[in-house]
Order: structure tokens, then sequence, then C-alpha cells
């Protein structure tokens, strides 16, 4: 209905224009307003459509008007202010904290961590995998290294050497069993 | 409907000194622009100041714009304490809002907040309704003279029931176009519609009112 150049219009348009609008031409759209008025003039039968359609508006113009007293805007403007006032009291609490109370206490740095792992339990125990597989990984690609024996240990003239599988690919070394050879020097 | 019922506004002294302001163009927010006599600022500029904490500002603007939004509340809900608390949340989402608030002149403050009523009625008309003493008809005019307003009433009351009956969004719609008076595109906007949606809505409600009030229209012949 709204995509049309309204220049002239007849008395379909005129049917579809008053059972959507009503009979008020002060209702209709601006666009087609005044190619509406003068079809009127001109058409007893558009006429008649638009005088139909009052008469429904006359019977729906009898209900009344709410009242709106300022006294009711007065009170419903200082309720939302008021409102806005509790909302504002927590933080105006929260506002004068002393500068030593901004330092947490060791309890309060428990309670954080605690409450972070609360939330974040899936994440933390992703990351904690992650170190513990990247600590492994570590370990098991050293070098072989001689270490030194305690001394009481020494005293038995051995070393321990690491034995270290000669593969270099990440599935094979997780996989490749590891010994500890201790050498009799 | 009934404002006796209505409890006696309660103004705390800011409040009353806000609402005091807002009320006058020599407020403090007026008297606070540089040239003291301008007119009153826009929406725009309110919502500005509002985001920035301004309370005065706040109390402008919703004096300005609750008397329509309530009016519109409680056509859509029929009841004026339910009216006045949708719309008083409603100015509680101006002010958390105002700082989402693009002035780029292409949406207007009052479509916005009249959406929020709109919205905000929609969901208290779906919760169970309490019969409160709105429900209760007003006594009839004994006296003879009253004859002719009694059928007035009676009347006003079956297109009251009428309208009641439409569905919701045709309800809506005719609320927005012929009471409130809004184009069909700032209803569309209103509703999220379209315009051709929001006239489609408009003539089934007005079919609808006719076959309804058939018999208004046989025992009055207005129709």
């Amino acid at each position: 209905m709204a995509d049309r150049e309204w220049s002239t219009v007849d008395v379909e348009d005129i049917a579809a224009l008053t059972a959507v609008y009503g009979g008020n031409p002060a209702r209709w759209p601006a666009d087609r307003r005044a190619a509406a008025v003068r079809a009127l003039a001109a058409d007893g039968e558009a006429h008649e459509l638009v005088v139909n359609e009052a008469r429904l508006d006359a019977l729906l113009s009898l209900v009344a008007e709410p009242e709106i007293s300022a006294t009711r805007v007065d009170s419903v403007v200082a309720g939302a202010l008021a409102r806005l006032d509790a909302m504002a009291v927590p933080a105006a609490k929260a506002a004068p904290r002393r500068l030593d109370t901004f330092l947490p206490s060791p309890f309060d740095v428990v309670r954080a961590a605690l409450s972070w792992l609360s939330v974040r339990a899936p994440q933390a125990g992703w990351l904690a995998g992650a170190t513990a597989a990247g600590i492994m990984v570590g370990v098991m690609t050293m070098p072989a290294a001689t270490l030194p024996m305690s001394e009481t240990v020494a005293q038995t003239a051995g070393t321990v050497e690491t034995a270290q599988a000669d593969v270099t690919d990440m599935p094979s070394l997780l996989f490749t069993s590891y010994t500890v050879e201790t050498h009799a020097r | 409907m009934d404002e006796s019922v209505q409890p006696e506004p309660r103004i705390g002294a800011a409040s009353a000194a806000d609402i005091a302001a807002s009320r006058t163009r020599s407020g403090a927010l007026s008297a606070s622009i540089p040239g003291g006599s301008l007119p009153e600022p826009g929406d725009d500029a309110l919502l500005a100041r509002i985001a920035q904490g301004d309370r005065q500002a706040f109390a402008l603007l919703a004096a300005r714009h609750a008397p329509k939004a309530m009016k519109l509340a409680q056509r859509i809900l029929g009841n004026a304490a339910d009216a006045d608390e949708v719309v008083q949340e409603a100015l509680l989402r101006v002010w958390t809002g105002a700082k989402n608030w693009i002035p780029d002149g292409r949406a207007r403050f009052s479509t916005w907040l009249h959406r929020v009523v709109v919205n905000l009625c929609v969901d208290r008309r779906r919760r169970p309704a309490f019969a409160g003493l709105e429900g209760i008809p007003e006594p009839p005019d004994p006296t003879p003279s009253a004859v002719n307003v009694m059928a007035r009433q009676q009347t006003a009351k079956l297109v009251s029931q009428a309208l009641a009956e439409l569905p919701e969004r045709q309800r809506l719609a005719v609320t927005l176009c012929y009471y409130e008076e809004r184009s069909a595109a700032d209803a569309a906007q209103i509703l999220s519609l379209s315009v051709s949606a929001v006239e489609s809505l408009l003539a089934r409600a007005r079919r609808a009112l006719r076959a309804r009030l058939s018999g208004v229209v046989q025992d009055t012949g207005e129709v």
C-alpha cells in the first residue's frame, strides 16, 4: 500500500485506505491524503465508504481517554528518582574504603583463587595438564647426562645415566620406555 | 482508572527539588546553560547529561515524556496503578541506557521510550491478573437525567470490551495509531514491524471491531 505514487486514487484505493485508517482524513497518510480527498468530492461511492468508517471511528472515540494528573506524573517521576537513590546506595557504601583495606589479605587471595578456580575449573584443568605434559616431554627429550652421585653412593664408584631412546618424533617419545642404568665405574 | 486508590505521592526533598527544577524553564538546568533563557534542551542533550549521572536532566526528561507514556500504558493495561509501575520501570531503563543512546537524528527518544513501555506492558499482561478494585464496575448513577449518560457509558464499555478481546498485536496497533495518533511508520518502529504489517493489523482490527460491535450498530444506528 505504501510503494506507489498516489497522484490519483479510485474507489478501491479509498476502500483500502479507510479499512486501515478509518474515515477521518486527518488520520490518512500524508502521501495519499490530498488525492483521496479529491476523489471523495468527485465520487459518491467513495464518500459513502468514508462515512461508514467514520461511524466506527465515532464508536471507538467513546472510550474515555485516561486522565493523567500532574500529581500522578510527579509520583511516577519521584518514584523513579527514589529507585535511582536505592540503586546508588550500595555503590556509595562500597566507595569510602580506607587505603589499607585495598591491600588484599592472604585470606582474600585464597578466596579469590578458589573463586577463580570454581569458575574456570575446566580451563585450569587444561592448563595444568598442558603444563605437566610440557614438563614430561622436556624431561624425556633431555640429552643423555651423567649425573654425579651423592658422596655415599659415589663411594660405590657408580654413575647413573639416563638412557635416551633413539627416536625423535613425539609419539615415540611419549610411548618409548626409558631405563635408568647404573654403571659401575 | 480510580485515582482515589493511588497512594499519596511521597516525594523526598531532593526529588521534589528535581521535579520542581524540571517543571520550570528557569530551573537549574536551564540556568546552567549559557544564555540562561534559551529554550529547554532537547531530548538528545538531556540524554547526554543523564549518561553523566545528571539527575535534574533525568527529572526533566521524565516529566516531559511520562504523561504520554502513562497514557499509552494505561490504554494497553486498562489499569492506572500498573501503568504507573510500568512507566517508572521504563524511566529507570532510560537512566541505565542513556550512555548507549546515539543521537544520530534517525531515532526519536519518544519512539524508543514507547517501545520500552509497550514491551513492558505486554510482559505484564502475560502475568496472571490480580482482580483488584479496578475491575469492580462503578455503581450506576440512579438519577433519571443520567439515562443518556448511562447509555453512552454502556456503549463505551462494549467498545472497550471489544478492544480488549482483540488479539494483542491488533490491539497495540489500534492503540498506537488511533488513540495515540501515531503514524503507521512510528507504530511500526515501536512494534518492530514493517509499515505494511501494521496496516494489515489495523485493517484486521477494524474488521473484527465492526463484527463485534454489530449489535451496537443495530441498537444505536450509529454504524
